[in-house]
């Protein structure tokens, strides 16, 4: 009797196996349900792309042109682009691609493509066909209704090693090129908004998806991809001032004043530039991937600098820093820079709370749920909630909210990012400045605070009810961007 | 005399080589003098430009010199050169200088600059990246009006008559069709225009707030409404910029997203007033 009991299992314990064997595969089906929309990404039901898209995530969107027919040879191509496009076919001719078949054109001892190839990746280039001119027809294709647009897998089919460190990024997680175009995708803000307007998100976020985002076409020099210059299209602007940091510091200064005469083609390693510039901290001697050590990331939230996997990063960075500066005071550098963040997430963590306090007391005006609500969260219309910070997912709406929230948003992402970026660079005179913005948006907050638990003490001892103006709702914008995301 | 020194080195024979050879310092009525000659169209579109046509904002006309020095050597050279232009056009930091300078072409331009050759003419991709006067002045249009230019005012984004629409789209598809395919350029020309006309719904919105709220309030109270709608204007005109000089910082983070801060901000002004406002009624009664 005893040994029955104890072989049978009861009958409730198969009720979540079975709710597994249901659900998981439900689960798969529907995200690879939700990324088969119009759209691209998880929500690709949500919306539709504007035309101009097809160039930033040609993976999803590019359909080649139909007005020529025919199949083409790399030689006809250039004959014919050279009257129509000069501009693409010139700098394609002072390209490594063009001038690998001319001799004496190639750095160093290499005789070949392949060759050059070899060196620089380390690997037996078997696809590259040695000493032979790559064409357009190699990259777009020679069918000139079907020509595609370069993703990086297709520059992978000779560039391997940086394709696959360009691409193990992803482990690392955000912020990432490798990850950036999903990022945008997939970001709730990015799904409400009228899809023309948030066309300018993508010119940057399309990093993942071509590879001329740094090395711009048709030239890709590698010469020209190590120079801060490269990255400052998309690393610039309030919430990342990577270009004005660098350039106001003493590197970038050096590089302002000296730069010009500064061998580029010698690769990023130790001894070859006076000062380093971004790629040359940022990826490892000419490594593909720039994640792997960042600590602080985009510095939107606080983080532990001191955890065992920080202090690996920043092991990593003291030995990039003491290529040129002594040990002890690159460590000293990098633990002012903790400092100088503990300083900036107190600030910030008090201006949270001001916020969250108005929101205990129900004084945030309009409330959620008296707004437009939060960008595509069916749970938001039904229960209302106003997030404020991080970790509550504000990030995503900065401007389905009211003054006082967005005024912290502003804190948080442009004062409190330019500190970040200035101390991250060696930027002092920004650092002081934008802790000194950070004192002024607290005590703003503080006062406008006040303001709005007198107005409401007031209202209370009147009788009076805050109505939200149909303006709150409405308006040409409010309408537009409600039918038209 | 230049007159005079035109004529002697016309009727001796010299062509136009020679001339630059024998060099001195010149003034303006100089070179206008000899270049109604040699080349009236440029004097002319000089005149219709903004550049000879003073506006109220403008102190002073660049003239020849301005440009191009006052000397026959490297005069066009020199002109070609982004650094011309960037002095009076605010410098470095200013919207529209910067706007170009973040962008693709600015960033390689800014990479590229000290090895330029800017011996040939503005036209036919002579350039890796096209600098100001590529564009705003391709092949020798000293009319900066009637070269590459985007409109601005509100009207014309809706009401532009299809012809003019298509005169400007065929100006700025002569200048960026040198490196650019056409179906490329017209589908950023037309995603650009929508854009913009979103910018300017957040503007119309909140310009309809403010002037209600006029109507409503002392001009005292509405003094930091103003001061706001203000700021949007910059921030509209950031968008066409960063939409003009293809900068996707100026379309987004100095653009779009602010002047969603400003609509909201601009809200908020008038919501507190309105609740003071409705305080003074009940305590008057």
């Amino acid at each position: 009797m005893e040994k029955e009991v104890t072989k049978r299992w009861p009958g409730y314990v198969w009720i979540p196996f079975i709710i597994a064997l249901i659900s998981i595969p439900l689960g798969f089906y529907y995200v690879n349900w939700s990324k088969g929309g119009g759209g691209a990404g998880l929500y690709s039901h949500e919306w539709n792309p504007d035309e101009v898209f097809v160039y930033w995530s040609p993976i999803d969107f590019y359909k080649s042109v139909d007005t020529v027919k025919g199949i083409f040879t790399g030689q006809q191509c250039v004959q014919c682009h050279q009257g129509v496009s000069p501009g693409i076919v010139s700098d394609w001719r002072n390209s490594r691609h063009y001038l690998s078949a001319q001799k004496g054109a190639l750095p160093g001892k290499a005789r070949s493509l392949g060759q050059v190839l070899e060196t620089n990746t380390g690997l037996n280039e078997k696809n590259a066909t040695t000493g032979s001119i790559v064409y357009c027809s190699d990259c777009h294709g020679n069918d000139h209704q079907n020509l595609h647009l370069p993703t990086p897998d297709i520059c992978a089919n000779c560039h391997q090693l940086q394709h696959s460190q360009f691409i193990d990024e992803k482990r690392y997680g955000f912020p990432s090129h490798a990850l950036a175009m999903e990022r945008a995708l997939d970001a709730d803000h990015f799904v409400d908004k009228p899809k023309a307007e948030v066309v300018a998100c993508l010119q940057c976020h399309s990093v993942a998806t071509k590879c001329d985002s740094c090395h711009s076409r048709h030239l890709f020099s590698p010469a020209e991809a190590r120079r801060p210059e490269a990255c400052i299209t998309c690393h610039s602007g309030p919430p990342h001032p990577d270009d004005e940091s660098y350039f106001a510091s003493a590197h970038g200064q050096i590089y302002l004043s000296e730069g010009d005469s500064w061998d580029w083609s010698k690769p990023l390693r130790p001894g070859n530039y006076k000062a380093p510039t971004c790629a040359y901290c940022h990826m490892d001697k000419g490594k593909h991937q720039v994640a792997n050590k960042s600590i602080w990331k985009f510095g939107i939230k606080q983080v532990n600098p001191l955890t065992s996997g920080n202090e690996v990063k920043r092991q990593q960075w003291v030995d990039r820093c003491s290529e040129c500066h002594d040990r002890a005071w690159s460590i000293q550098q990098l633990r002012e820079m903790d400092n100088e963040r503990k300083l900036a997430w107190n600030k910030l963590y008090a201006a949270e709370k001001i916020v969250k306090g108005l929101r205990d007391d129900k004084l945030l005006f309009p409330a959620a749920g008296q707004r437009p609500s939060y960008p595509n969260n069916l749970i938001d219309q039904y229960f209302p909630m106003e997030r404020i910070g991080f970790f509550e997912g504000q990030a995503s709406a900065f401007y389905n909210v009211s003054p006082i929230e967005r005024d912290y948003f502003e804190m948080w992402y442009f004062d409190n990012l330019s500190a970040y970026k200035g101390s991250a660079h060696g930027d002092v005179s920004r650092v002081i400045k934008s802790h000194r913005s950070m004192d002024r948006d607290l005590s703003e907050l503080k006062k406008a605070a006040e303001l709005k638990r007198q107005l409401r003490e007031k209202e209370k001892q009147l009788g009076i009810t805050p109505v939200v103006e149909a303006y709150w709702n409405s308006g040409e914008y409010t309408d537009y961007n409600r039918e038209n995301n | 005399m230049t007159l005079w020194y035109c004529i002697f080195a016309f009727s001796a024979g010299t062509n136009a080589s020679d001339l630059y050879e024998i060099d001195r310092k010149f003034k303006n009525i100089d070179c206008i003098d000899c270049h109604l000659k040699t080349n009236p169209g440029l004097i002319a579109g000089w005149r219709n430009s903004s550049h000879s046509n003073l506006t109220a904002a403008a102190k002073e006309v660049a003239d020849c010199l301005t440009c191009h020095g006052d000397s026959h050597k490297g005069a066009a050279g020199k002109s070609r050169k982004n650094s011309t232009c960037v002095g009076c056009h605010g410098g470095d930091k200013a919207p529209v200088i910067h706007s170009y300078k973040s962008s693709k072409h600015g960033a390689i331009m800014q990479m590229t600059a000290k090895n330029i050759d800017w011996g040939p003419p503005l036209k036919q991709a002579n350039y890796r990246v096209p600098g100001c006067a590529y564009c705003h002045m391709y092949n020798k249009q000293h009319d900066t009006r009637q070269s590459i230019r985007r409109k601005k005012k509100q009207s014309d984004l809706t009401q532009m008559p299809i012809s003019e629409e298509e005169q400007l789209f065929r100006k700025t598809v002569g200048v960026c069709v040198n490196c650019h395919a056409l179906r490329y350029i017209k589908r950023l020309f037309e995603s650009g225009e929508r854009m913009q006309a979103i910018a300017w719904k957040k503007y119309n919105e909140a310009m309809r707030l403010v002037d209600d709220a006029e109507k409503k309030f002392s001009r005292h109270e509405i003094a930091s409404l103003k001061t706001r709608l203000a700021i949007m204007q910059q921030h509209l005109n950031n968008v066409y910029l960063g939409v003009g000089h293809q900068s996707p910082d100026y379309q987004w983070w100095y653009g779009q997203p602010a002047l969603d801060g400003d609509l909201i901000k601009i809200k908020g002004l008038i919501t507190d007033l309105n609740r003071m406002l409705n305080i003074r009624i009940k305590q008057v009664e």
